[in-house]
């Protein structure tokens, strides 16, 4: 009687339905997407209430300088600093270039372009439109990552903690804030995921929006590149064997439409290029004002030299040190490391993007590096994988969210961080 | 069999359909939609280049628009150009205008400059607009007791010299030239009083930017000019009225828009809002923001601004004219639909942005359908017409020439077509002062109801005027008449016992209280003879025929001009003098002259028209 009635009851009532429908859904299914929406909100329900708490509860540097884009929003005000004037100009003025002075151009195009684009849906709020491209972004980025390590690992497991890692990475905050971190990873991930499954002409469309997004965004176009080229049985290890440039050979004679759609990913650059020339005649404008920041061209040995003999001669006991050098320069080696390993584990493209990912920018300064390392994915894909071992795990998960909590407690009190 | 291979082909069509075609498709969109975006979202704000070849400027208005300065306070004082800090040692400023790679062209200005060893002088070729690195300058500075002319160039914080020329003029004197230079493809040349100083100089730098420089010293800046080289000398599109007159074509037309490729090479200017070409229309985008405008970057001076448009959403739409600074609505005129759509409304911003209603007229909200909404601008007055209708006319003008403009309020307007042209006698009767509509006898007098003396001392007595200074000059005063075919008589007396004395009328002045540039018929001799001619733009008198009278000294003679299109006829007391006489102008400014004095004028008349067979 009882089990005739708790059928009826869970077929009639509305609830019941639900559940029963709920309980039919194939959840391993759909892993790809929920794991991921569940990481995005915790991760982003951390971060913005950190920032919130951190905007309120501690002091912030005061003076002009120390600009408040939208004072009576805590939340939305804590996600706009620093770089994000030259985001928030450029969506709301266009670009502007003074030569020796920091100058907006030195910004890729492709996030502020959507800024500008989402601005009319928001009431013309920019800050906010800011903050929502970031997090949709930043979604749709961890939806590829999930996939992108799925396919490499064959294992949901890794694949769960490469997105978790990267969401919760101490310079996280960058994801939310409005910044093109999210923008770039979406489109760089993307671009990967289709080179990997060998969707050329996908990689084609995705790589163009990545070089019009960040300086580095380039690079795309080589691990591409390298993909296409070992997929047809070339590849940097087996340079010296006949079979290789036979396999090379057939793959310019029966696919050279797929290496045609690849070489249009460096059109997003081109494209802004002859955007600055015919604007400023300058078409390398986003390098050339590089000076402005402090980045000279002194090459990265030099300039890791120059910050390490600094360091060296200051006073870690009192603490009064280069905090940020010092975090930058622990980065781009143990990024350096991590490229090494991403090659031997992933092959050459992915080594290389990720070892240029931070060598070009510390060709100029080593400043910034620990938000550079931010989108470089791959590491977190191999830092996942021995993330099998819970301790490790456990470790990582410890250190990135507590760095994580005092980075965005740095970040929105205007202490500059990267 | 047969099935498997009707299937294969669909298959490997399907395959390159979802492999090369879509993507490569996707990858046009995305391309299109980026560059698209890139360039009308996201350009400067504030255009790299507002003028185009020629340009020239005489300052003789207070405002400077958005040009580059860096450094140093550049202001127009007396009709010059200064840098009014002595501190500034890297002062300069820069035309928006630029050069392109290639393009020859010479830049001129005229600089007074007191004893000073600090440097002023030109740029040109400049790279940017903001700072003093990648350009070429021409300098000039009193060196140990000497002018001297240096030319070189600029390579970061360095300043390299290409050329020193010591001048022979005396620097206990302030120096007042005209320093020229002409850029080639490669190389320039640099001429003072177009002297020739230094030739085939090579460029460091190819296109740019030109501009003015002082580095702290005291220099006045006037008559600037650039030029695309070998072009006679610079037209005066800003300040000279005569220039404005000058330029319509056979048909009258001044300018008829041509919205199709880039808009950033088309000359309109947009201030505000989100412009752009789209399908052979002019159109503004943002529907939700008050006054999205734009300008052309040609003034005009008296003319017809005809614009055909078609309000998308919202209702208010319309066109400004006559704005001083192609940048700045500041002093502007405006005609458009009301916000509300209830009619039509015009005024002009004031010298902070402040808008001054001058009247409205209710009219049928615009809908969607096309409208031509016109505007007259006189010398000083204005009229209107929405669609063929007249909405109102001599309205007072507030900025008597200027830049035509476009705007929107809270609405996506599609501007169609944009045409300027010269005036007709109906458009010149509509915005000339009421003295300028047909006179009868019995009106005579008003003729003299708005004179306006130039030189000489005129004293109206009723419907007469004497004129008593008796110097050997031409004096004049206009009678504040605009007029373009007509009949004017006027009975003269000329000073008695005066043997050079003479009196008669001025005619086709382009400007109300300026005669160069305007015909002249007088009586010479004390009335022994007839002559006529023309004003040249220096303002000197060419004659350009003369007859001789027999007629008695010291008695009044009725003279009578009637000016017809292309020509005028004399005649004096009746009995014609000359028929025909070529006349290069369409319409202006009217007054009285006289040579020495007493001279006496009574009984004008006057009937506007052509006159009849």
């Amino acid at each position: 009687m009882t089990r005739v009635h708790a059928a009826l009851r869970q077929t009639y009532s509305p609830i019941g339905g639900v559940v029963t429908r709920v309980q039919a859904i194939d959840w391993v299914r759909w892993r790809w997407l929920l794991v991921p929406m569940a990481v995005f909100l915790v991760s982003r329900a951390v971060v913005l209430s950190g920032a919130c708490l951190a905007e309120i509860a501690m002091p912030s540097q005061t003076g002009a300088e120390y600009w408040h884009a939208i004072p009576d929003n805590v939340l939305l005000d804590s996600l706009a600093r620093w770089d994000s004037a030259f985001y928030l100009n450029i969506a709301r003025d266009g670009y502007t270039l003074t030569p020796g002075q920091m100058s907006s151009v030195a910004f890729f195009p492709v996030y502020p372009l959507l800024m500008n684009l989402v601005s009319p849906l928001v009431g013309q709020n920019l800050v906010l439109a800011g903050v929502l491209v970031s997090h949709v972004m930043l979604l749709l980025a961890l939806i590829f990552l999930y996939r992108l390590t799925e396919f490499e690992f064959a294992d949901a497991g890794t694949a769960q903690r490469a997105v978790f890692y990267i969401a919760v990475f101490p310079t996280a905050i960058f994801f939310s804030a409005v910044y093109t971190e999210s923008t770039f990873l979406f489109f760089s991930v993307a671009t990967f995921y289709f080179a990997r499954r060998h969707m050329w002409g996908w990689a084609g469309v995705m790589g163009i929006l990545t070089s019009a997004s960040r300086i580095v965004g380039v690079l795309v176009w080589v691990v591409v590149l390298y993909e296409w080229l070992r997929m047809h049985g070339w590849t940097l290890a087996r340079i010296y064997r006949p079979d290789a440039w036979k396999g090379l050979w057939n793959g310019l004679r029966h696919d050279i439409g797929s290496l045609l759609l690849i070489s249009m990913i460096p059109l997003g650059l081109i494209s802004y290029m002859m955007f600055l020339k015919s604007r400023f005649n300058d078409p390398i404008a986003f390098w050339t004002t590089q000076s402005a920041w402090g980045r000279g061209k002194r090459g990265p040995f030099q300039t890791v030299f120059q910050d390490l003999n600094g360091l060296l001669h200051q006073n870690f006991a009192t603490g009064e040190i280069w905090w940020n050098a010092l975090l930058n320069i622990v980065m781009l080696f143990a990024i350096i490391v991590l490229a090494l390993l991403v090659w031997r584990r992933f092959g050459a493209g992915f080594g290389i993007y990720t070892l240029l990912g931070v060598l070009i920018p510390a060709y100029s300064g080593t400043g910034s590096i620990i938000r550079y390392a931010l989108v470089l994915f791959p590491a977190f894909m191999l830092l996942a994988n021995w993330g099998r071992r819970p301790l490790l795990d456990r470790t990582i998960l410890v250190v990135f969210t507590m760095f994580l909590g005092i980075f965005t407690a740095i970040f929105v009190n205007w202490i500059f961080l990267a | 069999m047969a099935t498997q291979a009707a299937i294969q082909p669909k298959r490997s069509n399907h395959r390159w359909l979802t492999r090369y075609v879509i993507p490569l498709l996707a990858a046009a969109v995305v391309l299109g939609i980026f560059n698209v975006a890139l360039y009308s979202r996201l350009s400067p704000s504030r255009p790299f280049a507002i003028y185009a070849l020629p340009f020239s400027d005489d300052f003789a208005q207070d405002s400077i628009g958005q040009w580059f300065k860096f450094d140093g306070e550049w202001k127009v004082s007396e009709g010059g150009l200064i840098q009014a800090n002595p501190d500034a040692q890297k002062a300069g400023i820069y035309l928006p205008l630029w050069l392109d790679q290639g393009q020859p062209y010479q830049a001129q200005a005229r600089l007074v400059l007191e004893n000073s060893s600090t440097p002023a002088g030109m740029s040109f070729n400049a790279q940017y607009p903001s700072v003093q690195q990648k350009r070429h300058f021409v300098e000039i500075a009193a060196v140990d007791g000497k002018w001297q002319v240096n030319c070189g160039y600029t390579q970061g914080s360095e300043s390299k010299s290409q050329a020193v020329v010591p001048l022979e003029l005396p620097v206990d004197q302030p120096l007042d030239a005209r320093l020229r230079v002409d850029v080639g493809k490669e190389s320039y040349s640099v001429a003072l009083d177009d002297k020739v100083l230094v030739r085939d100089v090579p460029l460091q730098y190819q296109g740019g930017l030109v501009g003015l420089n002082a580095t702290g010293a005291p220099v006045r800046f006037d008559d600037l000019a650039v030029t695309g080289l070998g072009e006679a000398a610079p037209a005066k599109p800003q300040v000279d009225p005569q220039q404005a007159q000058t330029l319509p074509d056979k048909a009258g037309v001044l300018y008829t828009s041509d919205f199709t490729g880039d808009i950033a090479a088309s000359g309109w200017v947009p201030m505000s809002g989100d412009w752009v070409f789209r399908d052979g229309a002019l159109v503004q985008q943002q529907p939700n923001e008050f006054d999205r405008n734009i300008s052309y970057n040609q003034p005009f001076e008296s003319y017809r601004m005809t614009v055909k448009f078609r309000i998308n959403q919202g209702t208010g739409a319309g066109l400004l004219f006559n704005m001083p600074d192609p940048t700045s609505k500041k002093g502007a005129h405006m005609v458009r639909y009301a916000d509300d759509g209830s009619g039509v409304f015009w005024g002009y911003f004031d010298k902070d942005g402040a808008f001054t209603g001058q009247g409205f007229k209710g009219a049928s909200a615009p809908g969607t359908d096309s409208h031509v909404l016109e505007v007259i601008s006189g010398v000083d007055t204005y009229a209107i017409l929405l669609d063929g209708q007249q909405l109102a006319d001599q309205v007072p003008l507030v900025s008597q020439r200027g830049y035509p403009g476009l705007t929107t309020s809270e609405s996506v307007a599609s501007f169609q077509q944009v045409k300027i042209s010269s005036m007709n006698s109906t458009e010149t009767a509509l915005v000339g002062d009421q003295n300028a509509a047909p006179v009868t006898d019995a009106q005579a007098s008003n003729l003299l109801a708005n004179t306006q003396t130039l030189s000489g001392e005129w004293v109206k007595e009723g419907a007469t005027i004497r004129q008593q200074a008796t110097e050997a000059t031409d004096y004049v005063t206009g009678i504040g008449v605009l007029a373009e075919q007509y009949t004017l008589s006027a009975k003269i007396e000329l000073p008695k016992d005066v043997a050079d004395g003479g009196g008669g009328v001025i005619f086709h002045m382009p400007k109300r209280d300026d005669s160069k540039g305007a015909y002249m018929v007088r009586f010479g001799d004390g009335g022994k003879q007839l002559f006529w001619g023309r004003y040249s733009q220096a303002g000197e008198f060419q004659g350009i025929g003369s007859a001789p009278l027999e007629t008695e000294t010291g008695q009044p003679h009725q003279l009578t001009l009637v000016v017809k299109k292309g020509a005028f006829d004399v005649l004096v007391d009746g009995e014609q003098i000359t028929a025909d006489a070529p006349l290069d102008a369409n319409s202006g400014w009217i007054g009285l002259t006289s040579f020495r004095g007493p001279t006496v004028f009574s009984d004008l008349q006057m009937t506007l028209g052509e006159p009849s067979k």
